[in-house]
C-alpha cells in the first residue's frame, strides 16, 4: 500500500535522490527535528523521576544540598520511610481499597459502556451528554455533594458507609472516563458480530462476556490501568471520608514526613517511590495493552 | 463450560462484595462517638467533682462516662507522644480518643462537608480563628464563655489572669456577638533565625534589630557564598506579610478590626524593603517546602518562620554538621527586625472548638480542655510540641526545658511583644490572596496597586461573607 510508505524513507524522486550515494550518508532534517523533540520530551520526563531515585538514597546533607547523586546510598532510608510511614498498615488498606475499585469500575464501566455503545433507549444521546459533561467538573467541586450522598446511603443502608470501603470504593467505580473509553472501542466492533450472536441465540450479557469483552482486551487493560492508578494515588477523599488509620490509603502516610515545620526529603522521596512502586511494575507488565488500548480507542490524538 | 462466561459479570459482581465482606469490620464513624457509654442505669452522683452542677447554665449535665474525639492536625511522633499524653486524662470517666486529620485545611475539608450533610463531626476540632467564624454561620459551635464563666465547672479568676491575655482574647468574635468560639491550647510566634556562628566569621556581633542592620548582614553573607544563596531565604507566607507590616509599625487589620489595610505606609515601606534585597541577591526564594534544611546546610544566614520549628531546625543543624564532618553551628532566633521601638510579634495558632452535639459530650469536651491547658500539662505538651504555652503558670514547670533549650527561652522571652492575625471570617482565603500579591510585587508587580488591589478584594470578601452572617 503506498500510504504504508514512511515520512523516514529517503525521497525516491526528484533533485535529492540523484546526489544519493555520491556525498556521503544524508541527513534528513526533519528526522533530526523529531528525535531532538522526542529525546528532550524524555529527558523532560526521565530527570523528574531520575532525581526523585536519586535523592531517596541521599543523606539530609545532600539531600538539601543540590546533589545529584548520592556519594554512598543510603538504602536504610527505605526501610525508614516505611516504618516511620506506618506503611505496614496504610499498604495493605491501599491494596484493598484499589482491588475492590478496579473491579467495580470494570464491571460498571463494562456495563454502562456496552449500554451507550449497542443499546437503544431514549434520551441516550442527552445520558451520554451528561456523563461527559461531569467529565469537565475540577475534582474538589464534587467533594461535598459526594460526601452528602455516601454519608446519607450509610446512614438508609445496612452498613456505615463513612470510615469504610463503601466510601472510598464505590463512588469511583462507574467514571465517566472509563465509560466514554470503553464505549468508543465497543462501537467499533462490527454489527455483524451481534447479528450472528443473535441468531445463536444470544443476548445482550451473553455478547458482551463471550464476544466482545474477549475482543476488547486492550482498552479493559487500559481502564484497569488507569482506576488502578486513580485510586492508588488517591489522598484528599480518603482523608474527607476517613477518621482514623483503618482505612486510609498509602498516600496518607507520606504526610507523616511533611511536619508542621520540616519537612524530610529523602525520607519523603523513599516514602514516594515505595509508594508508586506497586504502579511501576503493573506498568511494567501492562505496557503493551496500555498502549494499544489508547491507540483503539479513539482517545490517542 | 458455556455458562462460565455468561455469568462471569456476575461473579466479578460478587468478588466486589465477598472482599469487601472479608475486610475488617469498619471502625464506627469517629463522630458518632459512644455517648450511651455514660453508665445509663446508674444515677449519677449528687455529690463529688463530677456530680452535675445544680446552678448555672449546666445544671443537671453529667459528663460522666462520655467518649469525646478530637480531630487534631498533628502527625508523625508528635501525634504519638500526644496520644500518650492523652492516656493520662482521668476524670470522671471521659475519654478523650485523638485523630490526627492531615492539617488544618483537611479538618476544615472534613467539618464543611459534614456539616453540609448533616453528620456531626468531632466534638472538639482543631482550627483557625476564622475557622470558627466560618462554622458558627451555621451556628454549630459552643460558646465556650458559658463554661469558662460557669460556678462549678468553669475558670476561677486566678486561672483566667494566668492566660497571656492575646491568647485568651481570639477566641472571642466581636461578630458574633462576643461569642467565644475557640480556646487556646497552644501558641506559635513568626521569627527570624540566624547563624551565630557565620555571622561572627562575617564581623558581626550578634543578630540584626533594624532593617538596615539585617540588610547589611544578609548581603554580607549573600557576596561571600557568591552563588545566588547565602543571604535571607524569603517566605511568600501571608503570615510573614502580616508580621513584616508589624515590625514596620502597620498592621493589615483597621484600629476596628472590621477590615483589611493592607495598603498602608508599613506595608509598602515592608514590601519596598523587601523587593530591594531580592533584587540585591541578599534574599532568595526556596520553595521546596520549609527552609529548615537550607539553614541548616548554611545556605542562608537567615531564615524566618514560625517558632514550633525549633526542634526541627536543631535536628537538622546537629545532623547535617554531623553529615559534613564539623562542629554545629551557633543559631539563635530573634525577633523579625523592626523600625518601631520594640519588637512586635505576630504570634498565631490554632485553637480548639467544641462542636454542639449533647450538652454531655459538650461538658465532657470542655473538661478535657481544662485539663489540657493547666500548667503542668502545658509543661508536658510543649517538651513534646515545641509550641508555646498559653498560660505564664507553665513556667515554673519548664526551668530545665528552657535551659536544655536555648533557642525556645530565648522565643519565649519575645510573647510580651504578640500581636495577633486577624479573626475574620474572610482570612482564609485572604491569606491564599496576600501570598499571591506577595509573589507579585517580588516578581516586579507594582507594590501600591498591587496592595491596593489586594485590600480591595480582601474587605469585598468580608463584607459579602459579613452580610451573610448579618
Amino acid at each position: 500500500m503506498a500510504s504504508q510508505t514512511t515520512p523516514l524513507a529517503p525521497p525516491t524522486a526528484g533533485k535529492a535522490s540523484a546526489d544519493d550515494g555520491r556525498n556521503g550518508p544524508r541527513f534528513d532534517m526533519g528526522q533530526i527535528l523529531t528525535y531532538a523533540v522526542l529525546l528532550t520530551g524524555a529527558v523532560v520526563a526521565i530527570v523528574p523521576f531520575f532525581y526523585t531515585v536519586s535523592v531517596s538514597l541521599m543523606n539530609l546533607t545532600e539531600a538539601t544540598g543540590g546533589a545529584w547523586l548520592p556519594r554512598a546510598p543510603q538504602w536504610g532510608n527505605y526501610e525508614q520511610a516505611w516504618r516511620d510511614a506506618s506503611f505496614s498498615l496504610y499498604f495493605m488498606n491501599s491494596v484493598k481499597i484499589t482491588l475492590i475499585t478496579v473491579i467495580g469500575e470494570l464491571v460498571f464501566c463494562t456495563l454502562a459502556a456496552y449500554a451507550f455503545a449497542r443499546m437503544e433507549f431514549p434520551g441516550k444521546a442527552f445520558l451520554f451528554a451528561l456523563l461527559l459533561s461531569t467529565l469537565m467538573l475540577p475534582e474538589a467541586v464534587t467533594w461535598v455533594p459526594n460526601f452528602i450522598t455516601v454519608s446519607w446511603l450509610g446512614r438508609i443502608g445496612p452498613i456505615p458507609w463513612i470510615n469504610n470501603w463503601p466510601a472510598l470504593t464505590i463512588p469511583f467505580m462507574a467514571g465517566a472516563f472509563g465509560i466514554f473509553l470503553l464505549r468508543q472501542f465497543f462501537q467499533q466492533i462490527p454489527n455483524e458480530l451481534w447479528d450472528s450472536a443473535q441468531i445463536d441465540g444470544a443476548g445482550h450479557l451473553r455478547y458482551l462476556v463471550r464476544v466482545m469483552l474477549p475482543l476488547s482486551k486492550a482498552p479493559v487493560m487500559t481502564l484497569a490501568l488507569f482506576a488502578f492508578i486513580g485510586s492508588w494515588n488517591s489522598l484528599a477523599w480518603p482523608i474527607l471520608v476517613t477518621s482514623t488509620p483503618d482505612w486510609r490509603p498509602i498516600s496518607y502516610g507520606l504526610l507523616a514526613f511533611l511536619d508542621e515545620a520540616g519537612a524530610q526529603f529523602h525520607l519523603q522521596m523513599a516514602g514516594s517511590i515505595i509508594t508508586i512502586a506497586p504502579i511501576l511494575i503493573i506498568y511494567f507488565f501492562t505496557q503493551k495493552q496500555f498502549i494499544e488500548g489508547i491507540a483503539t480507542s479513539g482517545l490517542k490524538g | 463450560m458455556r455458562h462460565k462466561h455468561l455469568w462471569m459479570m456476575v461473579l466479578l459482581s460478587s468478588v466486589v462484595l465477598l472482599m469487601a465482606a472479608c475486610a475488617a469490620p469498619a471502625t464506627a464513624p469517629a463522630a458518632e462517638a459512644p455517648a450511651a457509654e455514660a453508665p445509663a442505669a446508674e444515677a449519677p452522683a449528687a455529690e463529688g467533682p463530677c456530680a452535675p452542677a445544680t446552678e448555672g447554665e449546666w445544671a443537671g449535665v453529667d459528663p460522666s462516662g462520655q467518649t469525646v474525639i478530637w480531630w487534631h492536625n498533628h502527625t508523625g511522633s508528635r501525634d504519638e507522644q500526644l496520644t500518650a499524653l492523652l492516656a493520662q486524662f482521668d476524670e470522671c470517666g471521659i475519654t478523650v480518643v485523638s485523630q490526627s486529620q492531615g492539617g488544618y485545611d483537611e479538618i476544615r475539608d472534613k467539618v464543611n462537608a459534614s456539616i453540609a450533610a448533616g453528620e456531626q463531626p468531632a466534638a472538639l476540632i482543631a482550627g483557625y480563628q476564622n475557622d470558627q467564624a466560618f462554622y458558627q454561620l451555621n451556628d454549630a459551635l459552643v460558646d465556650l464563655n458559658t463554661l469558662i464563666d460557669d460556678p462549678k465547672w468553669g475558670l476561677t479568676p486566678e486561672d483566667k489572669a494566668d492566660f497571656y491575655a492575646s491568647f485568651f482574647d481570639q477566641g472571642v468574635h466581636p461578630a458574633f456577638g462576643g461569642q467565644r468560639l475557640g480556646f487556646p491550647p497552644n501558641r506559635s510566634m513568626e521569627m527570624i533565625y540566624y547563624n551565630q556562628t557565620w555571622l561572627e566569621e562575617l564581623g558581626f556581633d550578634g543578630p540584626p534589630t533594624t532593617p538596615d542592620e539585617f540588610r547589611e548582614m544578609a548581603c554580607a553573607a549573600a557576596e561571600a557564598k557568591g552563588d545566588g544563596s547565602g543571604g535571607f531565604i524569603l517566605r511568600d507566607d501571608a503570615s510573614a506579610v502580616a508580621a513584616w507590616t508589624l515590625a514596620f509599625g502597620g498592621d493589615i487589620l483597621n484600629e476596628e478590626g472590621t477590615s483589611y489595610v493592607y495598603n498602608s505606609q508599613a506595608t509598602i515601606d515592608a514590601m519596598t524593603w523587601l523587593k530591594g534585597m531580592y533584587d540585591d541577591g541578599c534574599a532568595f526564594f526556596f520553595t521546596e517546602g520549609y527552609p529548615n534544611t537550607e539553614f541548616a546546610a548554611r545556605n542562608a544566614i537567615f531564615a524566618m518562620g514560625s517558632s514550633s520549628g525549633i526542634p526541627f531546625y536543631a535536628t537538622d543543624i546537629q545532623t547535617i554538621a554531623e553529615q559534613e564532618g564539623r562542629d554545629p553551628d551557633e543559631w539563635g532566633v530573634a525577633a523579625v527586625p523592626h523600625t518601631t521601638p520594640d519588637p512586635v510579634q505576630n504570634v498565631y495558632g490554632g485553637d480548639v472548638m467544641i462542636v454542639k452535639t449533647t450538652p454531655e459530650q459538650e461538658l465532657a469536651a470542655w473538661l478535657f480542655i481544662k485539663w489540657f491547658t493547666t500548667p503542668e500539662i502545658q509543661a508536658e505538651w510543649v517538651r513534646i510540641s515545641g509550641y508555646f504555652p498559653t498560660r505564664a503558670g507553665t513556667a515554673e514547670f519548664l526551668g530545665d526545658y528552657i535551659n536544655e533549650n536555648v533557642q525556645w527561652g530565648q522565643a519565649l522571652a519575645l510573647l510580651p511583644y504578640g500581636s495577633y492575625e486577624p479573626q475574620l471570617i474572610s482570612y482564609q482565603a485572604t491569606r491564599d490572596a496576600a501570598t499571591q500579591a506577595f509573589n507579585e510585587i517580588m516578581q516586579g508587580a507594582d507594590i501600591q496597586t498591587t496592595i491596593d488591589a489586594l485590600t480591595g478584594s480582601a474587605n469585598e470578601m468580608q463584607e459579602e461573607l459579613m452580610a451573610e452572617v448579618e
